[in-house]
């Protein structure tokens, strides 16, 4: 299809949608019953917009949320209401309000901190949204994330979603993480509306993410809204503070690993502000303290930064960057360094006090680069993107609200480029074909209230993707890239018959599908429900990577001939239960999930530098169903939760006709990502105002991984022997960790304020295994199983402050 | 090129989690023996190639020390005319020996042995190799202790895709290092392999042996290398699999045996290191 046609049919559907909404004001307003109050909420303290708080009018029982923008809108029959604003870490505030005319109303809150020296804290709201028809997210404040006990002391973002039910990782120093059975590339990461790539540092040990910087995270894990699309398990959605504009401020810390500062404040009082924060680690401080590692070095960096600008009541401009890279460097002969960089300008818009819009382009960038001296030769590789975004969300009463949009991502992706390094380097100038790929996609979804019962979201995406030229395209006999020896029943690597040259920008291969999102919820009185939904998504990036946990030598590459979109369809079902006044909260959700044309590797595919993956893969797919279970105590001295995980992720792989076997003898077997069990409690304790403390335990199954059956030799070399894949596991995982904050009292009478935060990660020193190796002991010509573990027991402390 | 990336990495990772490693007893299912053909045509730059060695084994459990030898199989290898040469078993050691061997470059054999009333037959070709024309040394440190860094260099031919196996035996070890590459990044240049080797003292002598080997060994050595716990263990490694070669089971297909059939030409240079 055109890409310039469906272009223009997106541009006049909206214009269609946007002039249709308009009218419905019209309406309302000759009922002369309903005005609109809306309006911005934000800290009252930095003046920084807050995401996802409560609008609640107790007299109408109704209410509405704030968005990513903090803005809001709910048109009301006229009266006299009162209404409450609450948010995690935030004191509920109440305020009356005469609605007599369409109103605009701005709200400050603050935050329970602040308020513990002067009142008592009241409620904050974390208990379980009853009525809403979205289930499958889970909410974490910062706040929460700063108080958990950590590795290092280094707070991480993406380690604390592993305390959630649903989530796992392939464990310590394992980059990414695993949502329902799901790989890790199967995540949407966003920041600030732009896609993360890669969001670990040092192969895994710690996040990109500078907990300072982090506004607000939300983690879709299923019932995704359709305006989210290109990955098949999950969304991590993230926003950066925008920077306090009502006075300067800097926060940061000082931890064993790195050191972090945050500076904001306003550009022009109360209308634009500043933030700038960097996080620098000193690991290789520690390296070069031994004589022999002198000479090596590993660090990593990252700098948020963000610009905000309210023009006037309507519009407003969001200027946000991200850049951070990571170094390893082994004396000058080898040298890697990788990381992402993004650069975003939002334009927020009121066409009206019910339509709001966001206008976001996007550029980012992930790249990885290696130097090897050794050999004479450098390697650069990366994807850029490039991204426009129109959202819209139309408050069109406080019974139903719609949102649409479109979305589109132009993709560059270079695989290698490979460069001799020295004259006397016997390596050619070589560069990887680099491949190109559009992927727009529209959309329209609805929240609507039915009834005071039930509520639904419904939506639909369409998208679609164009991989481009210009690209040299392989062709294989019978179009099979992948070709089966009958004598010996293994897959082994086809050799290319002859290739296509496609031109630049002409269509190589095009996809495109409909996903359609779907939830309700129904209400069994005020303090429980059960939720229902269904969503399809389709991801049209693949990660070329058959390690447990991706690394950052593992390439990026977009569907085309061979390699077909991955589509994964999730039902699920929960119930939802608050009680003891919202003191508990509890949720039980269980779900299904496959996913179709999931890649699998031949045996001992090659996957470094590797110009036809085509050549080692074959489709396949992917299931997995499980039971969350969650407890919640979100009040009181005492918070936290209890969760746990029934599940299964398996996948196989059938041969493509009868003669072949597939993968694993064409029988499901366990993914990388099946944990059977998975139990989590996290736990923080105010103790007075100077002392707090906080304990997190994980217990899961161990990974699933192929231990030998057997060993043989040949030309002197000792082999291990195998069976099927993923028929072990590791042992059990487990650690426990603790942590104590302490805030001085002396922070009560100045503006610096300070903290120490000491911590202990596994406390009883459990050796958990993050690999097992068969091994001939070079000594006693043994063989012998090898555990690699990461961590044992870590003490740290780190030193926060801000004024 | 790709190997001395893994190479790299698996001296990166190494670095990295070697200080947290420790044995653990992990018991293990031991499946049914199966029989392993080391069966490698060997021939020297400047020899007539005439003396060549198979030896037929099982595989055994993972943790015992001794592996066992098949003895009393008939073993020959025929080449494209027909002609067979007979490879005879020194008594109880699963070492079978033929001491006519006729070696031509590019010529096909094809390998029959029979044991135990199966019928097991492969093909392979002989590969030709590029003279090693010299040997460098240097100390590679920084890794956090100081290795020795030999470069053994070739011209590689141009205009053909040519296949590598490199093996260095250093006389202070008990077993050869092997590597595998291809002309993929080097097509038609003076290129080298590369061993990084701990712990070594001026004058002790290295073998350095290029062989020259078909796309298909290549690409079964590179699995079998990877297996074979070269790999260091860590987040980089990929799953393990069975190793299937080039050899099948004429009478009972599943009984698979493993191992490999393969011919080649080798340049051989004993360094004595300075």
């Amino acid at each position: 299809m055109n890409v310039k046609l469906i272009y223009f049919l997106t541009a006049t559907l909206l214009l269609f949608f946007s002039n249709m909404f308009s009218q419905g004001k019209i309406s309302s307003e000759l009922t002369k019953q309903k005005f609109t109050l809306s309006g911005t909420i934000s800290d009252a303290k930095s003046n920084e917009t807050i995401i996802g708080v409560n609008v609640y009018f107790p007299e109408l029982k109704t209410g509405t949320m704030t968005n990513e923008y903090g803005f809001y809108s709910i048109t009301i029959p006229k009266g006299n209401y009162t209404v409450e604003l609450s948010f995690v870490s935030f004191q509920t505030l109440t305020a009356s309000v005469d609605l007599n005319k369409n109103t605009k109303a701005n709200f400050q809150l603050f935050s329970s901190e602040e308020q513990l020296q002067e009142v008592i804290v009241t409620t904050e709201r974390k208990a379980t949204y009853i009525r809403k028809a979205e289930m499958s997210i889970n909410k974490l404040s910062i706040a929460t994330i700063k108080k958990m006990p950590v590795v290092l002391g280094e707070v991480d973002v993406i380690k604390s979603l592993l305390l959630l039910p649903g989530v796992t990782n392939a464990g310590e120093g394992a980059s990414g993480f695993n949502v329902r059975g799901g790989g890790a590339d199967q995540n949407l990461i966003l920041l600030d509306e732009a896609t993360i790539f890669n969001s670990s540092h040092v192969f895994g040990f710690f996040s990109v993410f500078n907990p300072d910087a982090i506004k607000d995270l939300k983690l879709y894990k299923g019932g995704i809204p359709a305006r989210f699309g290109g990955r098949a398990s999950s969304v991590l959605d993230m926003y950066q503070k925008d920077g306090s504009s009502s006075g300067f401020h800097m926060n940061g810390g000082i931890g064993l690993i790195s050191s972090r500062l945050l500076a904001e404040g306003p550009i022009v009082k109360d209308k634009g502000s500043f933030l700038i924060g960097g996080r620098a680690s000193y690991a290789h401080l520690f390296l070069k303290l031994s004589e022999e590692q002198k000479n090596n070095s590993a660090y990593f960096y990252d700098l948020n930064t963000k610009l905000s600008y309210k023009l006037n009541p309507n519009n407003s401009l969001f200027l946000s960057g991200y850049f951070g890279r990571d170094v390893f460097s082994l004396d000058k002969s080898f040298t890697n360094t990788y990381g992402n960089s993004i650069l975003n300008l939002r334009w927020n818009h009121l066409y009206n006090d019910k339509l709001f819009s966001n206008l976001s382009v996007i550029y980012s960038d992930y790249y990885f680069g290696l130097g090897l001296d050794l050999a004479d030769f450098k390697w650069d590789s990366g994807i850029k993107n490039y991204t426009v975004k129109y959202d819209f969300k139309n408050y069109i009463s406080d019974t139903f609200k719609m949102n649409f949009g479109i979305n589109s991502i132009y993709y560059d992706f270079n695989p290698g480029t490979i460069y001799p390094t020295g004259s006397n380097s016997g390596i050619n100038f070589k560069q990887l074909d680099k491949k190109y790929a559009f992927e727009p996609a529209i959309y329209l979804s609805a929240e609507q209230e039915i009834s005071k019962k039930i509520s639904l979201s419904y939506g639909l995406r369409y998208s679609m993707f164009y991989r481009l030229g210009q690209s040299n395209i392989n062709l294989y006999a019978n179009n099979e890239p992948v070709s089966f020896n009958q004598d010996t029943q293994t897959y082994q690597k086809a050799t290319p018959i002859g290739t296509q040259y496609y031109d630049k920008n002409k269509v190589i291969q095009s996809y495109n599908y409909l996903e359609p999102r779907f939830s309700v919820a129904y209400e069994l009185n005020k303090d429980q429900s059960i939720k229902a939904s269904y969503n399809r998504m389709v991801q049209y990036l693949q990660l070329v990577s058959n390690t447990s946990s991706p690394t950052p030598l593992d390439v990026w590459m977009p569907s085309d001939n061979f390699i077909k979109p991955q589509i994964a369809d999730q039902v699920a079902l929960g119930y939802f239960k608050n009680f003891s006044d919202e003191k508990y909260s509890f949720e039980a959700e269980t779900f299904y999930k496959k996913i179709q044309n999931r890649m699998d590797y031949i045996d001992g595919a090659d996957l470094i530098a590797n110009e036809a993956i085509e050549q080692v893969v074959l489709n396949g797919q992917m299931r997995s169903y499980g039971l969350e279970l969650m407890l919640r105590k979100n009040e009181g001295k005492l918070t936290g939760w209890i969760s746990y995980t029934l599940s299964k992720s398996e996948q196989q792989t059938s041969g493509r006709n009868s003669s072949e076997i597939g993968i694993n003898n064409g029988e499901w077997y366990n993914s990388a990502y099946d944990k059977l069990h998975n139990l989590a409690v996290t736990s923080s304790y105010n103790l007075t105002k100077k002392w707090s403390f906080g304990a997190n335990f994980i217990l899961q199954s161990g990974q699933p991984v192929t231990y030998p059956n057997g060993q043989y030799t040949y030309q002197d070399i000792l082999v291990p022997s195998y069976g099927l894949r993923n028929e072990n596991r590791l042992p059990v995982y487990h650690h426990l960790d603790l942590s104590a904050t302490l805030t001085p009292h002396k922070n009560d009478n100045r503006s610096w304020k300070s903290e120490w935060v000491f911590s202990i990660y596994n406390v009883y020193n459990h050796k958990n295994a993050a690999s097992i190796n068969f091994k001939q002991n070079a000594d006693t010509g043994n063989n012998e199983a090898l555990r690699t573990s990461i961590f044992g027991m870590v003490p740290a402390v780190s030193y926060n402050f801000k004024f | 090129m790709k190997n001395k990336i893994n190479l790299i990495l698996v001296l990166f990772t190494a670095l990295f989690f070697n200080s947290c490693q420790d044995v653990v007893d992990i018991p293990l299912n031991t499946d049914k023996p199966r029989l392993v053909i080391d069966a490698s045509l060997i021939w020297q730059k400047g020899t007539a190639g005439s003396n060549q060695v198979i030896k037929l084994s099982t595989t055994t459990d993972f943790y015992t020390n001794t592996i066992p030898v098949v003895s009393g199989a008939t073993v020959f290898v025929k080449n494209s005319s027909n002609v067979a040469f007979n490879f005879t078993e020194t008594p109880n050691t699963g070492v079978y020996l033929c001491s006519n061997f006729m070696p031509v470059l590019d010529e096909t054999y094809t390998l029959t042995v029979i044991d135990n009333g199966q019928t097991y037959t492969a093909t392979a070709t002989l590969k030709s190799v590029a003279a090693i024309t010299s040997v460098t040394q240097e100390t590679q440190n920084g890794l956090g202790t100081d290795f020795l860094k030999l470069k053994t260099f070739f011209n590689d031919p141009a205009e053909a895709e040519n296949y590598y196996l490199y093996k260095y035996k250093f006389t202070k070890n008990l077993k050869p290092e092997y590597s595998v590459d291809d002309d993929q990044f080097f097509q038609g240049n003076e290129f080298f392999s590369l061993v990084l080797e701990e712990g070594t003292k001026p004058s002790q002598q290295v073998e350095i042996t290029h062989y020259g080997i078909s796309k298909s060994y290549y690409n079964y050595m590179s699995i079998l290398l990877n297996v074979a716990g070269t790999s260091g263990g860590g987040p980089f490694q990929s799953p393990p699999a069975n190793v299937k070669g080039n050899i099948k089971n004429e009478t009972n297909f599943d009984n698979y045996p493993l191992g490999y059939f393969r011919a080649s030409e080798a340049d051989t240079r004993n360094y004595t290191i300075q």
